[in-house]
């Protein structure tokens, strides 16, 4: 008996959630493109936006200082230069993906995350499992991409604390990696189900 | 439920307040249910490719999503299950209660309504 849980990003934040909580129903977790603490992806996703050229820092300071966070300009560069390296890497984006993007509920994103991806005001600005997830004992599969908005290097730390986890890291992929790097992603997570069900993870 | 008329699609109530959309693909074990991103997003990334669309290489699995919800009450707005999380985090948060109660409850809500344990 028992299930699988996957979740991707905030629903990976949810998955580790339950599996603290309830483990003993899952057979297995796999944790997408999420590390362990929202301080921790923001630190991260403030050190690539300073990575940016000095121009488009300027232009997302300064519409961010008025709160237009749907200013043309201010978009250009999150769309130009940040989602579309670090969020996916496709071009165009897969329908499915743009059509998620224009369902996005403002409201809840707001309330939770904040105003915006690099600054966390919402219900979980807090939210940290750095110290708890050594308690997972269920097999883990924890998948990034080498271009995510979440640390390569805190998602190997998460499989060392973890202790019956595996990385898979999506070389091509950012933080939608299951359709930038679908090839490496998908055979990873397929075979860490087989394994998990012929009783050869290990 | 009638996969034939819904295609898959189940909706669960949550706290008697809340539906939550679900979509079941295949007939399990094993079993897996996806929780997609967000906050406020939907479950169409989980449309990505292959074992996600062909479930022939995992018997089964079940997206539940935040976009397709609709309130059982009137007075609520067409909220998922990430709005439901928010008015949990808020309830709980004035019992001060930790997080695992508050976010482990719909996932967990949802496997046990659709016997995915």
């Amino acid at each position: 008996m028992g299930f699988y849980l996957y979740g991707h990003s905030w629903g990976g934040m949810l998955a580790i959630e339950y599996a603290l909580k309830y483990q003993s129903h899952l057979k297995g977790l796999i944790i997408s493109n999420m590390t362990a603490s929202i301080a921790s992806y923001v630190t991260y996703v403030n050190e690539l936006r300073r990575q940016l050229p000095a121009e488009s820092q300027r232009i997302l300071e300064r519409y961010e200082a008025n709160g237009e966070y749907t200013a043309s300009e201010y978009e250009k560069v999150m769309f130009g230069e940040i989602y579309s390296r670090h969020l996916c890497r496709l071009a165009p984006w897969p329908e499915p993906l743009v059509r998620m993007i224009r369902h996005m509920n403002q409201k809840v994103y707001n309330t939770m995350q904040g105003p915006n991806e690099f600054v966390v005001t919402g219900t979980f600005k807090n939210w940290d499992r750095w110290g708890d997830i050594k308690s997972i004992k269920v097999p883990t599969l924890l998948s990034v991409g080498r271009f995510d908005t979440m640390s390569v290097a805190d998602i190997e730390r998460m499989g060392t604390l973890i202790p019956n986890a595996r990385v898979s890291i999506c070389e091509k992929g950012s933080h939608c990696s299951m359709y930038d790097d679908q090839e490496r992603y998908f055979e990873d997570l397929t075979r860490f189900i087989k394994e998990v069900e012929t009783g050869k993870f290990v | 439920m009638n996969t034939v008329k819904t295609g898959g699609v189940q909706m669960v109530p949550i706290d008697g307040r809340l539906q939550v959309w679900t979509k079941r693909i295949g007939a399990g074990p094993p079993t897996m249910l996806t929780l997609h991103g967000g906050p406020g997003s939907t479950h169409d990334t989980s449309n990505a490719s292959r074992i996600f669309c062909r479930p022939t290489e995992f018997s089964s699995f079940t997206m539940i999503s935040s976009d397709r919800a609709t309130p059982i009450s009137p007075i609520i707005q067409p909220f998922g299950w990430s709005s439901a999380f928010v008015k949990r985090w808020n309830r709980s948060e004035r019992r001060s209660a930790s997080w695992g109660s508050t976010y482990m409850a719909i996932p967990g809500a949802v496997c046990s309504q659709l016997n995915t344990r």
